[in-house]
């Protein structure tokens, strides 16, 4: 069985209550909730399957895990027991500074260290799996692996699986020039358990992810390879604008039904 | 060679503007001058500048698209709003999960600093939430109302730690 379901928004919030039958899970994000509002965690939670999902763990950032971060993740983990949770494959802030939103890592030996160590204590301190999701960056980084190399080794180093965002393979793929299907294929289909997807932006040539757009139809073709390619458990549309249009977000999660009905 | 990883380093060079700059026309000199370990020495020098240049807009942009959300009176009443916070952000990053209500009352005293009008009750409102105060009262003209804005006494208070309201009394 896969799950499909929606990231859940505040301002998407009397439209699930209203229990529509294409919303079958949903996942929070973490931070949305460090704040309290606790019954309506609650209430979410004895309502849908949940995930959890995470922006500004950074996991990337040499040295500890914010303490302060970690124990608020973990605080909404344990208010709602999630099926797992998710962080991304970034740094969102150094010693220096907070950046505050998803930076790339570069693939390299040392980075997986720190990386699958990170995860580890993630998963360690809410006692729930943990996936990991690639990014959308403007930056090609090069180390000493190659991108799909260092994400399988993560997984098994790490224990952890990958959340792929569909639309983030398909922008880098756009604007860095690869071929996403081969991308797919150098990766290990076992470690991919959950997917982003969300139309894509196009601006100056450039892709972008504004998460405001339907699903265009070659992004769907993909969408199609990977389910075909691996045994994904959930798919989660990504939405954080244009949410007055319900009626088009529940025909998005009609679209993702029919992808892995067609399995 | 100094001890400054590769993640910092890119962190450096992706909040601070003028250090792309410097980095653009000297890159090798730039890395010596930031510290950077001699394991991610040719990593830091060999990144690109115009993807660095665009990331580092991104940043800007999605701070920039945070702020309005919650500014939206602010924005609709000044003149260039866009190009006034992408002056003001570049100098000051906020930091923690209440990052996006801290830059936007950090943008607001930045264009009172500059003596540019914005909407009082607006910035009030997310002031308050961020200080741990219980109560706070202010008179002010800019109470958005279904027919224009008015004049009166903006009340905001905290029902629990977490959690404020506000009302308002009009003249």
């Amino acid at each position: 069985m896969t799950w499909i379901g929606l990231g859940y928004r505040h301002a998407l919030s009397r439209w699930i209550d209203s229990r529509p039958a294409e919303v079958r899970c949903l996942e929070i994000t973490a931070e949305h909730f460090f704040e309290g509002d606790d019954d309506r965690l609650e209430s979410l939670a004895s309502e849908y399957p949940l995930f959890v999902h995470g922006l500004g763990v950074s996991l990337g950032t040499p040295g500890p895990l914010d303490p302060e971060t970690l124990q608020r993740f973990v605080g909404v983990v344990k208010r709602c027991n999630p099926k797992w949770v998710s962080e991304h494959i970034a740094f969102t802030r150094t010693a220096d500074v907070d950046l505050g939103h998803l930076n790339p890592l570069r693939p390299s030996r040392a980075m997986l260290r720190t990386l699958a160590a990170h995860a580890r204590d993630l998963s360690d301190a809410c006692r729930k799996p943990v996936l990991l999701e690639n990014i959308t960056s403007h930056l090609r980084m090069d180390g000493d692996m190659s991108e799909t190399a260092f994400l399988n080794e993560l997984c098994s180093d790490a224990g952890c699986g990958l959340l792929l965002d569909v639309t983030n393979l398909y922008i880098n793929s756009r604007n860095h020039g690869f071929d996403p299907r081969a991308w797919l294929q150098e990766i290990e289909p076992r470690h991919i358990v959950q997917l982003h997807i969300v139309g894509y932006s196009e601006n100056d040539g450039h892709f972008e992810d504004t998460h405001a757009e339907p699903i265009q139809d070659d992004l769907l073709e993909l969408l199609k390879d990977v389910v075909s390619y691996a045994p994904v458990q959930a798919i989660i549309l990504e939405r954080d604008a244009k949410f007055e249009n319900t009626a088009e977000i529940a025909f998005e999660l009609q679209k993702l039904e029919g992808v892995v009905g067609q399995r | 060679m100094g001890s400054v990883d590769f993640t910092t380093a890119l962190g450096k060079l992706l909040s601070d503007g003028e250090m792309r700059r410097v980095f653009a026309q000297d890159r090798r000199g730039t890395a010596q001058r930031m510290g950077v370990s001699a394991d991610d020495f040719e990593a830091v020098v060999s990144l690109d500048n115009q993807a660095l240049e665009r990331q580092a807009n991104a940043l800007l942009k999605k701070r920039l698209s945070e702020v309005r959300e919650l500014l939206p009176l602010t924005f609709r009443m000044i003149d260039d709003p866009g190009v006034l916070f992408l002056n003001f952000a570049e100098a000051k990053w906020p930091t923690g999960h209440r990052r996006h209500a801290q830059d936007a009352v950090h943008f607001c005293r930045y264009l009172i600093a500059k003596k540019i009008k914005i909407c009082r009750s607006e910035y009030n409102r997310l002031a308050f939430g961020l200080e741990g105060k219980r109560l706070a009262i202010h008179a002010v003209g800019d109470i958005p109302t279904s027919r224009g804005f008015r004049f009166g006494l903006q009340i905001l208070y905290r029902r629990h730690q977490r959690e404020t309201a506000h009302f308002a009394i009009y003249c």
